[in-house]
């Protein structure tokens, strides 16, 4: 069932009122985990308690369901569970879910299941939807029985009432032949593409607004999830400047400074401003040169990754009319005028209308909710060898420690902008210029292949900010090489190492042509990637992640499932 | 007796609170009622209710009178000109520091606020400090009067006084039993 609006009255207070206990099903990444802050703090202020569990795939999910089938639970899964049916993953029969996932789109099954599972879902992307019609997908499959059973019944019938009966069914299983058919057509086109929805941070934001509990801190989260979504590339820049404009303003108003009673006086509360910003990852925590050399924007530009790069880079800064010195510092340690002017300038080359919040607190330095969010990111991905808990914990206490002034927390929240975030752009560039220098990516009928042959850490590999950010940087890169190579998609394949030696990660990226047209970033390869699994002889892939466009795939079998994806790509083309 | 135990104390002293929600059924408890709640009708109710409510985001806090710059700094100038301790609003400490900590967003100007109160306290503090030593040096007679001590003060200073009454009773002791 969906729910489409009054969350407040459909969705918390049955939370609120249920003797059921409250099981929070997170999905580890920076949406969910800033989704399940402010519900937390919702239930924290109704005294409700509740258990939370983090879960990095279907089959943790699975095991959870599993573990607790005689329970009585509510179900919340923040960001996982509804592209999958759960009444197929055994959902305990006595529990009801509620699912807040930005995953799109829904698990027929998930939407025509009415009492157990509710997905929440925005009036306003319903359209975008374009859920099937409950008669054209799920049918009744009783009639079939009690036809036979009527046969068994009156077998003194005439021989032409037999007749006519037989008819009847031939007809019946005509039509079911022909409805059959048209579901799958109705299910494939509805299957086709997958894309991310709005984050569910906002619309979790809203409610508590309707619940009129939002403070500073309820918004700061929901700044900092909105913007992972984009840092993700996940979402479009379009959207995500839609979701500011129409669904961000009122929240912004109230918290800027000026509205806030200690006017022009310094005081430890959380403010926070919406403002410009440079799409340039961490510039504030690095120096300029460094940033702008892994940036998408410049590094296309210069094509640093060619002998020619540096030269260009150079005389690109140049003209801009920047000098050496001041990109080669560290950006807060310029003067405050030069900083501006020098943003100003690379405002305009870079032509962008990015905007984002900054959070300043105090005598502390104003942040970034773009960084923080890749620093959140970061931690919750990173240290595979960490528990799912303890990352999730340790992405927690990143972000609470955006908005604290403690030292402590300020040092390990810089820690992590300069060990994590800055190594993880530098590893990105480099397997980018890696690949384009020595021509990796091979062109293999209907797409691109990359399959990556440096080493890279195995925590990065497995890291989706990684792989989206790589794989989107390498296709605008090998695109920029050469004209005419905007219409094929790119696969890449990066090889694990350490525990999981003789697997690899594949992912694929939409053609660029289709990214600039649609808003959505709708994307196919999941599909495709499915296709291919279900195909014989069967080839040994994992595809437990909720982004079903990333699998696990075994080394052995990479040729044929090259092949098999050259077929279904073929296949869908034609 | 601690800050904390103090903090207790003084929470049940009475604060005026804007409720954001309406209940008509009181809260009947041993101490008296507490409510009925009309949100936006300004009512009392003790500091750690309105604790409670506040971080269920469920009223609006109007700090004490004396919780305001002007006033504090009179205070503070009161307490820097009289030789004794000046008279202070009963839990003065206390409720600041409750205030401080979980209403914060309530306090106008709550950067200065703290500051002041911490002024007052250590201005306190040291003439607490100054006439416990010189209490403890003289020998004659054996009492003192000092007026206007709050709550918290009594019971930091009281560690130290016990401390130092047990040392005279040993230094005592030692020369009563030493033979001469």
């Amino acid at each position: 069932m969906i729910i489409e609006d009054n969350f407040r009255q459909e969705f918390y207070n049955k939370i609120k009122k249920g003797d059921k206990s409250v099981v929070l099903i997170v999905s580890v990444d920076t949406d969910a985990l800033c989704t399940t802050m402010i519900l937390t703090h919702l239930l924290r202020c109704d005294d409700i308690p509740f258990s939370i569990l983090a879960v990095e795939g279907w089959s943790s999910v699975e095991k959870i369901f599993a573990d607790s089938q005689e329970q009585k639970c509510h179900y919340i899964l923040i960001n996982c569970g509804a592209t999958r049916s759960l009444t197929r993953l055994q959902i305990p029969p006595a529990s009801i879910a509620f699912v807040i996932d930005s995953h799109r789109p829904f698990h027929i099954e998930n939407v025509y299941e009415n009492g157990q599972i509710h997905l929440l879902a925005n009036p306003s992307e319903m359209s975008e939807l374009q859920i099937p019609d409950l008669e054209s997908v799920i049918r009744e499959d009783s009639d079939d029985e009690e036809d036979s059973d009527e046969d068994e019944d009156q077998e003194y019938i005439s021989y032409e009432q037999r007749m006519e009966k037989i008819r009847r069914k031939a007809i019946k299983r005509e039509e079911m032949q022909i409805w059959e058919r048209q579901r799958r057509t109705i299910l494939w086109r509805y299957y086709e593409s997958t894309w991310f929805s709005s984050p569910s941070c906002v619309t979790l934001l809203e409610m508590a607004a309707e619940m009129n509990r939002v403070s500073a801190e309820t918004m700061w989260f929901t700044a900092v999830g909105l913007n992972s979504a984009m840092a993700d590339k996940l979402i479009s820049i379009e959207m995500y400047t839609q979701i500011c404009v129409d669904r961000m303003r009122p929240f912004v108003h109230r918290f800027m400074p000026k509205n806030i009673v200690n006017q022009g006086k310094v005081d430890d509360l959380l403010h926070i401003t919406f403002g410009r910003e440079l799409p340039l990852a961490l510039y504030s925590h690095w120096d300029l040169f460094s940033a702008m050399m892994v940036s998408e924007y410049f590094s296309i530009k210069t094509k640093n990754w060619t002998q020619k790069g540096d030269v260009n880079i150079r005389h690109l800064l140049a003209q801009l009319g920047i000098t050496l010195h001041e990109t080669k510092q560290k950006f807060e340690a310029l003067p405050t005028e030069q900083r501006n002017l020098v943003v100003d300038v690379l405002e305009k080359e870079m032509d962008s209308s990015f905007a984002t919040f900054f959070g300043t607190l105090g005598y502390c330095g104003k942040l970034s909710a773009c960084d923080v969010a890749r620093a959140v990111t970061l931690r919750l991905e990173m240290p595979k060898s960490e528990t799912i808990m303890n990352r999730f914990r340790s992405g927690q206490s990143i972000l609470r420690s955006s908005i604290t002034g403690e030292r402590q927390d300020r040092l390990n929240l810089n820690n992590t902008f300069t060990s994590i975030c800055q190594r993880t752009l530098q590893v990105s560039w480099k397997t980018v210029a890696a690949a384009i220098n020595q021509s990796e990516i091979i062109p293999n009928g209907p797409y691109y292949l990359f399959s990556c042959s440096r080493s890279i850490d195995e925590d990065m590999v497995d890291s989706r900010h990684f792989l989206y950010n790589t794989a989107g940087f390498m296709i605008r890169a090998f695109a920029s090489m050469k004209k005419g190579r905007t219409t094929k998609p790119l696969i890449a394949m990066f090889p694990l190492t350490g525990e999981s030696a003789g697997w690899l990660v594949v992912t694929g990226v939409m053609p660029i042509a289709t990214i600039y047209e649609d808003s959505l970033l709708k994307t196919c390869i999941g599909r495709a990637f499915e296709r291919v699994k279900k195909m014989t002889p069967p080839l040994r892939i994992v595809d437990d992640y909720f982004n079903s466009d990333i699998i696990r795939l075994k080394s052995e079998d990479r040729t044929r499932f090259i092949d098999f994806l050259q077929t279904v790509f073929e296949g869908t083309s034609n | 007796m601690n800050a904390e135990r103090c903090e207790f104390i003084a929470g049940n002293s009475l604060i005026e609170v804007i409720p954001s929600i309406s209940d008509d059924r009181p809260i009947h408890l041993i101490s008296g009622d507490i409510g009925p709640f009309e949100a936006g009708v300004p009512c009392r109710i003790p500091v750690w209710t309105a604790i409670l409510m506040k971080r269920k985001h469920n009223c609006k806090v109007v700090a004490p009178q004396w919780m305001d710059v002007d006033e504090l700094k009179k205070i503070l100038t009161s307490e820097t000109e009289s030789q004794g301790l000046a008279k202070l609003p009963d839990h003065f400490f206390e409720i600041s520091h409750m205030l401080v900590r979980d209403a914060r967003e309530d306090i106008f100007e709550v950067e200065a606020v703290k500051s002041l109160v911490q002024d007052i306290y250590d201005r306190r503090d040291a003439k607490l400090r100054s006439s416990a030593i010189e209490f403890l040096r003289q020998n004659q007679t054996c009492h003192a009067q000092l007026d206007n001590v709050q709550l918290i003060e009594a019971s930091s200073a009281r560690a130290t006084l016990e401390a130092c009454r047990q040392m005279g009773a040993v230094v005592r002791n030692k020369h009563e039993s030493t033979p001469l």
